[in-house]
């Protein structure tokens, strides 16, 4: 036997840790939390696409005689359209967090990257006046594609790796 | 001797599992909490982080399950998630040092006749990621790309690191013939050390 396999067996013959008794209550209640988070998002997207379509339709309604629409219209119809592609693309990502067991190093720092300017962006939104506001939304639909395509090549890495026990290099 | 990980779970069990039932999951948990919490213990090297890296595991791994297709068992599955989530905890805790480091000695230390409490001594005394790499690599039997994988690093990185692990058991181990207890400042010789290295 050589020393990598003395080595080997050697590490492996060592006595187990046992783990914690209490884990699984932990466990079970951490589930229970994320259940009940997702069935509160799903209510609150239902609301504010509820709202967002209410809004819209609320909206004057351009004179028939001019071809376009005035700017400031314009402008809220475009908030209004981008907020619900935000709020869609929300939900996307929900479902891929998901779909997303193990992330690479480099995924994982791009969308704690994305994550922290998004969190920015919902800063300045919270106090921007309307013209600001219509930058800002395109911003953070922006940011939000970027982090699903993030996703999706996390979710490729993981879909294309598949452990083996043998094939040593 | 095979994994701890390779172990069996019925397809009912799975089934019920990804619809979210809650004693299935409990099985599931039961079955492999000895698995994935002694590998998340001998990655991370303390309890407390194993204890959240075993949590986090799990959280994730039931949140993914219908992404499970069954191409390789269910165990092996569950292990590449501890394995990136114990090497994320590492990243996080800013404890990967001297990432690329010149490779030594490839060959691994001959320590048969160590006994098993210096051999613990000796890994706690390694540092967290060629400790790692070690245990993925001798232990779970990850190869060298898939180690690269997990840690989002390189081969060459897999490789560099292991031959660190083996370089620092040598010195800790190696060439020393000791037939009574070693000084305090020397814990991992106080038992009798008769291997010799090449």
């Amino acid at each position: 036997m050589n020393p990598e396999d003395r080595l080997q067996e050697r590490l492996r013959a060592l006595p187990n840790v046992p783990p914690p008794a209490d884990g699984w209550p932990a466990l079970e209640s951490a589930l229970r939390a994320r259940k009940q988070q997702r069935v509160r998002i799903a209510f609150a997207l239902a609301a504010s696409l509820l709202v967002s379509f209410s809004a819209v339709l609320m909206l004057p309604k351009p004179d028939p005689i001019i071809t376009s629409a005035p700017p400031r219209v314009a402008q809220a119809q475009d908030v209004a359209s981008l907020m619900a592609r935000s709020r869609a693309l929300e939900s996307h990502l929900a479902q891929m967090r998901e779909d997303v067991p193990v992330w690479d190093e480099r995924s994982a720092a791009r969308a704690a990257r994305l994550e922290g300017e998004l969190s920015l962006v919902d800063l300045q939104l919270s106090g921007a006046e309307p013209n600001r506001a219509q930058r800002l939304w395109r911003d953070r639909v922006e940011l939000l594609n970027k982090l699903v395509r993030t996703h999706q090549n996390a979710g490729l890495i993981n879909a294309s790796y598949t452990p083996s026990t043998e094939d040593h290099l | 001797m095979s994994s701890p990980f390779d172990l069996p779970l019925e397809a009912l069990t799975l089934e019920r599992g990804r619809r979210g039932d809650n004693r299935a999951l409990e099985t599931i948990y039961r079955r492999f909490q000895a698995a994935v919490y002694g590998l998340a213990r001998r990655i991370c090297g303390d309890d407390d982080a194993a204890r959240d890296v075993t949590h986090d595991s799990f959280l994730r791994a039931f949140a993914g399950l219908k992404r499970y297709r069954g191409e390789a068992p269910f165990g092996f599955w569950l292990r590449a998630i501890v394995a990136n989530e114990a090497l994320m905890h590492l990243r996080r805790g800013r404890r990967f040092v001297e990432l690329f480091e010149e490779h030594i000695d490839e060959t691994a230390p001959d320590i048969s006749s160590i006994a098993n409490t210096d051999l613990e001594r000796a890994l706690a005394a390694l540092a967290p990621l060629p400790r790692a790499v070690l245990w993925l690599y001798h232990v779970e039997g990850y190869t060298h790309a898939e180690i690269a994988q997990a840690s989002g690093k390189t081969i060459s990185f897999s490789k560099s690191q292991l031959s660190r692990a083996h370089q620092k058991l040598r010195e800790l181990f190696g060439g020393q013939r000791v037939t009574s207890p070693a000084p305090i400042a020397q814990p991992f010789v106080a038992i009798s050390v008769t291997g010799r290295l090449p």
